[in-house]
């Protein structure tokens, strides 16, 4: 999970899968990466698949994000990320804007 | 449950229905605002149209449709309801009795009559005004059920699910974006709002636990049970609430509103029945329901008084239902509550069984004075205790059987508020009817047959007896007639008053009808009483001109044979230009009395014990004796007698010597009757004694004694009657 950092602003790229397997391990890291800084943008390009608890790890930084009055900015997300995102009409949740996705070969 | 008996079932039902809309029309005409008859009304044609509908008559359903949709725009105000519209209510509950017996006489598939079909469609017409949605009032009719679907919009079949994922939901592999994509494939997704509300603590926050709960905007034309079964695999996992579009409330509404209230069910019960809540919906919030019990004996151990929440506020809190419906479901649980607490204090019995129920109480009557007959004679002393505590027992059971076929006569004097409404309209007259005793019992075999006559009765008085308003007025009577029936007991029988205020009899004019038609002959001498009773004569009728109603010169006499053929009298009595007072008088029951048994010789008799007011021993020198009739001083009062013996021609002349005389009353006349012996009082069964014997003058039945001898019931109104009539003859007597 490679993660970079300047000014207060943290660029996470996640990639492979996020689900019930790797929620554990996501969370902790994500939750950890928040603390540090004042935004947080996770690119979702590489995401290839995502579940329940993926998208419940997301809505919980969101969250967590609000109450410490962070930024939580999501990246270009893969086309299955796309389709639950669309399925549960994430975009307003998440952003005033909808998200741009990844294009179709950058995942 | 037979489909006969089920019509029977109907057609009574719809009797019923139909009397109390017109006792609530009634009503409406004094007070037109009046909610509950307004209901009343529209209840009547509401459930006649749905029992109908089962039958398939739809000539029925067609025509108490439109009455219905009338009445509910009456109910809502959108309607005003003035005398004409009563008015036509009320030939709209003449013609759906019509239809009724029409529907549920004809063969199957047979058409109806078109006089019928016109006379619905002339009403309909005149109901067709009224309606605010006039214009489709008669499609409407036509065809319920495209009205139903064509009201429930049919852009509105939006659900809203919720769901609430339990912590372990994702560790037993639910993955519940899946529910949500399968919903996609049953309708369209309007909107979908995930949280994760139940996380309260970030910090706590377990990413294997599911937390996720959605609130879903669905829409798809389905019922609630087919959405559930799509979350039948995650029902352990996941707390669901599908809350139905509006349409479907209203839907639910209408079903509630239909749902027969002969049971009462749970609320939760009825919910289901209707569809607005599934059964697992339900077994949830019973489960939450108990675990509430336990929680609350648990904390407060010393309530008395667990108090549990209702089951229907848990439901609207799980979401399962909304709470318009809870509502219309406890309502309509009430109202079944109320109707099975009314069911329960009165139970529809075939007569024909209770008739039944009573011939054998009057065979158990004679057996147990045969046992009493065989007891003394064998003088069995031993068993006297028993045999009295029997006849004791077998006395209540027969009044308490009797009892059950008594019915108060006010529902039959009720009917005439009706008659005295329409035929005061016909004629354009002003009629009060005032009833009074109307709480007076008396048997339903003996109510069922006196309405024609009292029917006759009525008309007469409304027809001959009152006035013209001018006349009236002319006469310095107040222009409002007044025709009053009334009924009271007195000494075992049922007395029947119809009084009118009205023009009263002419005794000249009745005398010369008689003589004209050769009743009375012409050298005859008739007291004022006997004249007015040559009314009952048949062909004499005083009015000149038949009318619609009574007049034809047939009827009065029907009317007496009809009441004579109750055991009864009726005598009439009038002063003119004061009004007529008609008096019936019957016994209270046909069944069982209680008689008093005498003897002449060898031959024994019953007198009804109700009509003996003493027995005198008398001597050979108290009695003034002319021709075969005989009269008796007692206490100065001229009593005429007669003796039994010679009456009926039994027995040799000679007298016993000791005779009694037994006072009998009937009505205000008394008379004597002689015997040689005195019984005692005697549970009498009635039996009739056939057609051979109906003419037999003073002889109203025979029994059954406790020996197996037979007694002949004396006919005490026809015995008084005939010697009054015999000491009217004889002037200088009755006066001495």
């Amino acid at each position: 999970m490679p993660t970079k950092s300047a000014d207060g602003t943290c660029a996470v790229r996640l990639d492979g899968e996020m689900t019930i397997y790797t929620a554990a391990e996501q969370k902790t890291a994500l939750f950890d990466e928040l603390e540090h800084c004042d935004t947080l943008t996770l690119d979702l390009a590489a995401v290839d698949e995502i579940d329940s608890a993926g998208i419940q790890i997301l809505l919980a930084l969101k969250r967590q994000a609000d109450q410490t009055e962070c930024e939580l900015q999501l990246l270009s997300p893969s086309p299955s990320v796309r389709e639950v995102m669309d399925l549960l009409e994430l975009d307003t949740y998440f952003s005033d804007a909808p998200l741009e996705s990844a294009d179709e070969d950058t995942a | 449950m037979s489909l006969e008996s089920a019509k029977q079932t109907f057609i009574q039902e719809a009797a019923d229905l139909l009397v109390a809309m017109e006792d609530a029309l009634l009503s409406l005409e004094e007070s037109p605002d009046d909610a509950d008859h307004l209901h009343q009304v529209f209840r009547a044609m509401h459930t006649i149209k749905g029992t109908a509908g089962v039958f398939g008559y739809d000539p029925v359903v067609n025509f108490t449709h439109t009455v219905e949709t009338l009445m509910d725009e009456v109910r809502s105000g959108a309607v005003a309801l003035d005398s004409d519209l009563i008015a036509v209510l009320f030939d709209c509950r003449d013609h759906t009795a019509k239809l009724v017996d029409a529907a549920t006489d004809a063969e199957d598939g047979a058409a109806l009559d078109p006089a019928l079909e016109a006379e619905g469609d002339a009403l309909i017409a005149r109901l067709a005004p009224r309606l605010s949605t006039s214009d489709d009032a008669a499609e409407r009719g036509q065809d319920d059920a495209a009205e139903a679907s064509a009201s429930t919009n049919g852009g509105d079949h939006n659900w809203v699910i919720s769901l609430q994922f339990r912590p372990d939901a994702l560790r037993n592999g639910m993955d519940p974006l899946s529910f949500i994509r399968y919903l996609q494939t049953m309708g369209e997704i309007i909107a979908v709002f995930p949280n994760i509300d139940t996380l309260s603590d970030l910090e706590t926050f377990d990413p294997e636990s599911c937390y996720l709960g959605f609130r879903i905007i669905f829409n798809c034309e389905t019922d609630k049970k087919s959405i559930e079964n799509v979350f039948e695999f995650a029902e352990d996992d996941c707390d669901i609430a599908i809350l139905p579009p509006s349409s479907e409330i209203e839907h639910y509404l209408r079903l509630l509103d239909e749902l027969s209230d002969t049971e009462v069910k749970r609320t939760g019960e009825i919910l289901v029945q209707i569809g607005a809540l599934t059964p697992k919906e339900l077994s949830r919030a019973l489960t939450q329901q108990a675990v509430e019990q336990i929680q609350e004996d648990e904390s407060d151990d010393d309530s008395q008084t667990p108090d549990t929440r209702p089951i229907g506020s848990i439901l609207v809190e799980q979401s399962s239902i909304s709470e318009p419906v809870l509502d219309a479901a406890l309502r309509k649980q009430e109202k079944s509550r109320e109707k099975a607490t009314k069911e329960s204090q009165f139970i529809r019995i075939d007569a024909a069984r209770l008739g039944h129920l009573i011939d054998l109480v009057g065979e158990l009557v004679i057996h147990n004075a045969a046992m009493k007959v065989m007891v003394k004679r064998h003088g069995i002393d031993d068993v006297d205790e028993v045999v009295g505590s029997v006849d004791h027992l077998v006395e209540e059971i027969r009044d308490n059987a009797l009892q059950l076929r008594m019915v108060q006569i006010g529902d039959t004097f009720s009917r005439f508020r009706r008659v005295v409404r329409d035929v005061s309209r016909d004629l354009d007259k002003d009629i009060d009817l005032v009833i009074n005793g109307g709480d007076t019992e008396l048997d339903k075999t003996v109510v069922d047959k006196i309405n024609d006559p009292l029917t006759h009765l009525v008309r007469n008085a409304l027809d001959h007896g009152i006035e013209r308003n001018d006349q009236r007025l002319a006469k310095g009577k107040p222009a409002r007639g007044k025709v009053e029936l009334s009924a009271h007991h007195d000494s075992g029988h049922i007395v029947i008053e119809i009084k009118d205020d009205g023009a009263g009899l002419d005794p000249e004019k009745i005398l010369g009808k008689a003589k004209a038609l050769g009743l009375v002959r012409p050298e005859q001498t008739l007291s004022r009483r006997e004249i007015l009773q040559l009314i009952f004569e048949p062909g004499l009728s005083t009015k000149d001109q038949a009318s619609d109603l009574s007049g034809r010169g047939v009827g009065m006499d029907v009317v007496r044979r009809n009441i004579e053929g109750l055991r009864g009298t009726v005598e009439l009595d009038s002063i003119q230009d004061q009004g007529t007072t008609v008096t019936i008088v019957l016994p209270l029951t046909l069944a069982i009395i209680d008689g008093f048994l005498v003897g002449t010789g060898t031959d024994q008799y019953v007198i009804p014990l109700a009509q003996v007011v003493e027995c005198v021993e008398i001597g050979h020198e108290a009695d003034v004796e002319r021709q075969d009739c005989h009269y008796i001083s007692l206490r100065g009062e001229v009593l005429p007698y007669l003796r039994l013996r010679d009456f009926f021609g039994t027995g040799d002349n000679s007298r016993s010597e000791r005779e009694s005389l037994v006072v009998v009353r009937f009505g205000h006349s008394k008379a004597g009757l002689v015997v040689d012996e005195l019984y005692g009082e005697l549970q009498t069964v009635i039996k009739p004694l056939g057609q051979i014997f109906e003419r037999l003058k003073g002889v109203a039945g025979a029994t059954v004694l406790g020996t197996g001898d037979i007694a002949l019931i004396l006919d005490v109104a026809e015995l008084t009657s005939m010697l009054h009539r015999e000491s009217s003859q004889h002037p200088a007597l009755a006066t001495q």
